[in-house]
């Protein structure tokens, strides 16, 4: 008996020596690995994309995440980057934008208070309403619109998805009907492109009068070559604090 | 002696060498930073003022008023909701000993979750504490703590909780019984964490506030970096307007900004539930933290105050991280001056809208003003 816990003593010992021993070979290891890590991947080069360049403007080349496929990289070429904030392709008759204008929203994201605040900065006279009615529209001359869905906003906004649709098809019908001037605003980016939002650019596109677009929502052609056909001026923006140029250039 | 006794006796004093300093180390989390003097704080008081039930607690923090004397509106800015989100802690400090308010009334909690101050996320290696060496050769030193309230003032997480704003804790989300940012509007005899969002609620309506800046930092997985929440309110939508006047004020100095609505289903958290149910126009911002994901490296001061993470730029690089990982890393003192300089957009447009309630601030500069300043310049030397 005696013989055996001396021996049972002994291999306590040594399994707490040894799983010490372990111990500081795993915190080694660890900070070790870690280090390697990092190190590893510091010194990693990737292949950056490579931008081709069009005669009429100083390219770059960006990447989005498609809304409709998250999981796909769509590689696009734009004409717009941080040197070249702005470029209008075709003329904007700035005489056709005349007051009343009326600033709203098609979808109820926040691009439409920006808009508002743009506004304010660019010193126009207008009246903002995200959610005014059809009713609301006439004695206008321009109509402003945000187009870009928001979830967020329309829940918050306590407006659903179809009342906001059949709002903004009533609103079509007067602006068809009064005759008004309508500015397409997608000033959102690529996080505004997807079903519902390409509804509401659909219906604004069709009675357009020019577009201002940030371009990194243009990943599929879809505004330039609407642009192109219908043979409307588009101003792209490199990002949304420069649709205070644009608008200074059509309401100044 | 007994041999026996002489070998346990040692056993417990080789464990009392290695015990003791980690005890000293670990309850040296308690010891607060200190703060430099500021004339222009008016009154310091205790959360438990407006939450008495806090009175005694882990969680009692103070609170700096900052009293122009000349009536106007009054703005809450909240540091610390989650300790481990360091820029929200020094924005808040910087901002009491810096700051002047020449109009209306700025009220700053730089410990709003003060008990998670005092512990750290062991699990996720993060550091407990990181120094600033200020212009003078004096250092300061801030801790960093962890996003919940400590579990030895608040415990047990219970397996199912429902908060007052009807978010329904249950399953992984157990342990956010003890965030502040989803326990409000909080309940005055409620668990040690609701508490403290009922002191902060009972304070919005007692003092009037007009206008709240929760600071908050994001790893850089999070959708909603650079961005600030705000609340939408049926009756006072004007929450977004001057938020979309401050993001476009950010983004004309350059910095990346935007204002997004609270989520339908954001319940508990402050920019909803406060927004909800008081008066307020509720902003809460966030700023990149690269320590913060599961990517960071090595947890260091460097990483901490310079912000320098190779794995979250390399991460972008391959398109599996949204966020524009800046190359040079991005300085705590970038996400400070950010964060201020949010916060004195939002006055500046909140006055515009309101004149015969302006908040009007001084002596916290530009953003480039104070990047440049530095964490050095921008906090003062303690006595």
């Amino acid at each position: 008996m005696i013989r055996n816990n001396s021996g049972g003593e002994i291999m306590n010992r040594i399994i707490i020596v040894i799983m010490t021993v372990v111990m500081l070979f795993a915190f080694v290891a660890c900070s070790k690995g870690a280090a390697e890590s990092a190190a590893e991947v510091k010194n990693t080069k990737t292949a950056q994309p490579v931008a081709s360049v069009p005669a009429a403007a100083t390219p770059s080349t960006g990447t989005v995440d498609s809304e409709y496929d998250p999981n796909v990289k769509v590689e696009f070429e734009t004409q717009t980057n941080a040197d070249r904030r702005v470029v209008t392709i075709g003329t904007i008759d700035k005489s056709r934008y005349i007051a009343p204008i009326l600033v709203t929203s098609f979808g109820q994201s926040t691009d439409a208070a920006m808009l508002d605040t743009v506004m304010k900065r660019v010193g126009v006279d207008y009246t903002y309403n995200p959610a005014v009615g059809a009713d609301g529209v006439a004695g206008y001359k321009t109509i402003v619109i945000a187009v870009g869905a928001s979830t967020k906003g329309l829940g918050a906004a306590g407006i659903s998805e179809a009342d906001e649709t059949a709002r903004a098809k009533a609103i079509m019908k007067e602006v068809e009907a009064n005759g008004l001037e309508v500015i397409c605003c997608h000033i959102g980016g690529s996080s505004r492109r997807g079903a519902l939002s390409d509804v509401f650019t659909d219906m604004v596109l069709s009675q357009s009068s020019c577009i201002v677009l940030k371009e990194d929502a243009n990943f599929d052609g879809k505004f330039t070559d609407y642009a192109k056909a219908h043979n409307l001026p588009i101003s792209l923006i490199f990002a949304t604090k420069d649709t205070v140029q644009v608008f200074t250039e059509i309401f100044k | 002696m007994n041999k026996t006794y002489i070998k346990n006796i040692i056993v417990i004093l080789i464990a009392l060498v290695f015990a003791v300093p980690a005890s000293i180390d670990f309850l040296s989390m308690h010891a607060q930073e200190q703060i430099a003097d500021n004339p222009h704080v008016s009154d310091v008081r205790m959360l438990s003022y407006y939450s008495p039930g806090l009175k005694g607690t882990a969680s009692d923090t103070e609170l700096f008023i900052l009293d122009s004397g000349k009536p106007g509106g009054t703005l809450l800015v909240l540091g610390g909701t989650h300790p481990n989100e360091s820029a929200g802690m020094i924005s808040a400090i910087s901002l009491v000993e810096n700051l002047k308010v020449n109009q209306g009334r700025v009220i700053v909690i730089p410990w709003t979750n003060k008990s998670g101050f005092t512990h750290t996320s062991p699990l996720d290696g993060m550091l407990d504490k990181f120094d600033i060496t200020l212009a003078d050769g004096c250092t300061r030193t801030f801790r960093i703590g962890n996003r919940l309230t400590n579990p030895v003032d608040q415990w047990p997480d219970r397996s199912f909780y429902k908060g007052t704003s009807g978010r329904k804790l249950v399953g992984t989300e157990n342990a956010e019984i003890r965030n502040v940012n989803r326990m409000y509007y909080g309940k005055a005899d409620g668990v040690l964490t609701e508490k403290v969002c009922y002191g902060i609620f009972d304070l919005i309506q007692s003092e009037d506030v007009n206008l709240v800046m929760d600071m908050h930092e994001g790893s850089p997985e999070f959708l909603y970096l650079d961005c600030t929440m705000v609340n939408w309110k049926q009756d006072n939508s004007t929450a977004m307007s001057i938020a979309s006047s401050m993001a476009l004020s950010m983004q004309l100095d350059g910095l990346d900004m935007r204002a997004e609505y609270s989520g339908k289903s954001s319940y508990g958290l402050s920019h909803r539930s406060l927004g909800d149910n008081t008066s307020a126009m509720m902003t809460l911002m966030e700023t990149y933290n690269p320590s913060m994901g599961p990517l960071h490296g090595k947890m260091d001061e460097d990483l901490i105050v310079n912000g320098n993470e190779p794995n979250y730029l390399q991460a972008h690089r391959d398109g599996y991280v949204y966020f524009d990982v800046p190359e040079n890393g991005y300085p705590l003192i970038q996400r400070v001056a950010r964060h201020v300089t949010c916060i004195s957009y939002l006055c500046q447009a909140f006055s515009e809208e309101n004149p015969d309630k302006a908040i009007v601030l001084e002596g916290i500069g530009t953003y480039d003003e104070i990047v440049v300043k530095g964490l050095e310049g921008l906090l003062k030397p303690v006595k």
